[in-house]
């Protein structure tokens, strides 16, 4: 417990939480690369999203005078979030109108 | 440890574990519901941290519009795209071992990284010239004002904002001629003007000292390497407003009185640094989001309108000629 002490939360918020959100950020691309349901794949962004949300509020809270900024930008990822989930699910929907279902590699149309 | 920082590490790492479970969950649950599902969990976590990095108003942002919007929106679009009998093996993927390999390599960089990158969490500081004493013969001296928030040692520098709560004043001089041993802090706060217009008229704040309130506080400047000295002041309880912190040097004679360079008003300003308290984010993001960044809130509005038409359009149904 001793040994482990210098590294916990309390002492080295940063690092803790640009782990956890690297670990968020790679199960997110994981996502994206191996499924073929396009709803899966939204929720492999919504993840990466999330794991560079997590990173901008800790570098703009735990590092030297970097003001509000961070928490600013946060606002503007979450609200572009919610804009591209709204649009994405949209046209998820229309291709599962067309083609019965939502694999990405069966909506081939505009392959050349 | 104390029983609070112990609590705080151990809830911390329950929502840590929560979050990392949930964003394994969603790459490898084979049950698309169940992926939604641990995708709450991850948000809720990232809401969690976002407590816990004292960020109030991206925590009821995240709730609100993760959890209670896009996750939703979510839910509805794998119920309006799958029937009743195929949500249960829904989610097959492809190339597993290699994206797996792939993404471990990605992984493995990016902690060598933030566990050997040397994160800057010095003070950023405003340096001040300490005018010297002929008469006594002191020599100027160049400080260095900073402040801290979260533990004295590692905690960080909020360029001049601290959130209710705790903080930290350090002073760092570089070169501290001899006779001088400690630095003297004091704080003044912002009181309302008479008129409006007026510069607001500083008055000496007194704060908590263990069971006494005290006006100014008498610091030891300690060794640090290089030659360089510092101090700091833990603050606790400092309600919300605008405030000033001074320093004078404190000459070793005991009982001399500290150099005059440090003072309130006009004639001390040069070695003062200015801070403000605040409650919470929500009022520095209000201020952020009217002032500074205006052009970029009204094209984000400009885009969701666009968003929201395009969804309509994309979503209606198709009137056959």
């Amino acid at each position: 417990m001793t040994t482990l002490q210098p590294y916990l939360f309390t002492q080295r918020p940063l690092e803790n939480l640009l782990v956890i959100s690297a670990i968020i950020f790679v199960c997110g691309v994981y996502t994206i690369v191996t499924r073929r349901n396009a709803v899966s794949i939204l929720m492999g962004v919504e993840l990466v999203l999330n794991a560079a949300n997590i990173n901008f509020v800790a570098f703009s809270q735990f590092s030297p005078a970097a003001g509000i900024h961070g928490s600013v930008f946060v606002i503007f990822v979450i609200i572009l979030a919610a804009a591209e989930a709204a649009v994405a699910l949209a046209i998820i929907i229309g291709i599962y109108q067309n083609f019965g279902r939502v694999d990405v590699d069966q909506a081939d149309l505009m392959k050349g | 440890m104390s029983a609070g920082e112990i609590l705080l590490n151990a809830f911390f790492y329950v929502f840590a574990l929560v979050a990392l479970g949930g964003a394994l969950a969603v790459a490898i649950s084979t049950n698309i519901v169940r992926s939604a599902f641990a995708l709450l969990a991850v948000l809720f976590a990232a809401a969690a941290f976002y407590a816990f990095m004292r960020a109030d108003f991206v925590f009821a942002a995240q709730i609100l519009i993760y959890v209670g919007g896009i996750l939703v929106l979510i839910i509805f679009a794998i119920m309006l795209t799958h029937r009743i009998t195929d949500v249960k093996v829904s989610n097959d993927s492809s190339h597993g071992p290699a994206a797996f390999f792939a993404c471990l390599c990605v992984l493995f960089s990016l902690v060598v990284v933030i566990a050997t990158y040397k994160w800057n969490r010095g003070v950023a500081p405003t340096e001040v010239e300490v005018a010297g004493d002929t008469a006594a013969k002191r020599p100027p001296v160049r400080l260095h004002l900073g402040m801290l928030q979260g533990d004295g040692k590692t905690g960080a520098v909020r360029g001049g904002m601290i959130l209710e709560g705790r903080g930290f004043l350090t002073v760092e001089t570089r070169e501290l001629p001899p006779g001088w041993t400690g630095a003297r802090i004091q704080i003044a706060r912002a009181q309302k003007a008479a008129k409006a217009g007026d510069p607001p008229p500083w008055v000496a704040h007194k704060w908590a000292e263990g069971a006494s309130t005290v006006e100014a506080r008498d610091l030891p400047l300690e060794a640090k390497p290089a030659g360089a000295h510092a101090a700091s002041l833990e603050l606790t309880g400092l309600p919300a407003g605008k405030y000033r912190w001074s320093v004078a040097l404190v000459p070793e004679a005991a009982g001399a009185s500290p150099s005059p360079a440090a003072g309130f008003g006009a004639s001390g300003e040069s070695a003062a640094c200015d801070f403000t308290v605040e409650a919470g984010l929500s009022r520095p993001i209000g201020m952020a989001l009217m002032g500074p960044y205006l052009l970029p809130f009204e094209v984000v509005s400009v885009l969701l309108l666009a968003a929201l038409i395009g969804a309509a359009f994309l979503a209606r149904k198709e009137v056959k000629p």
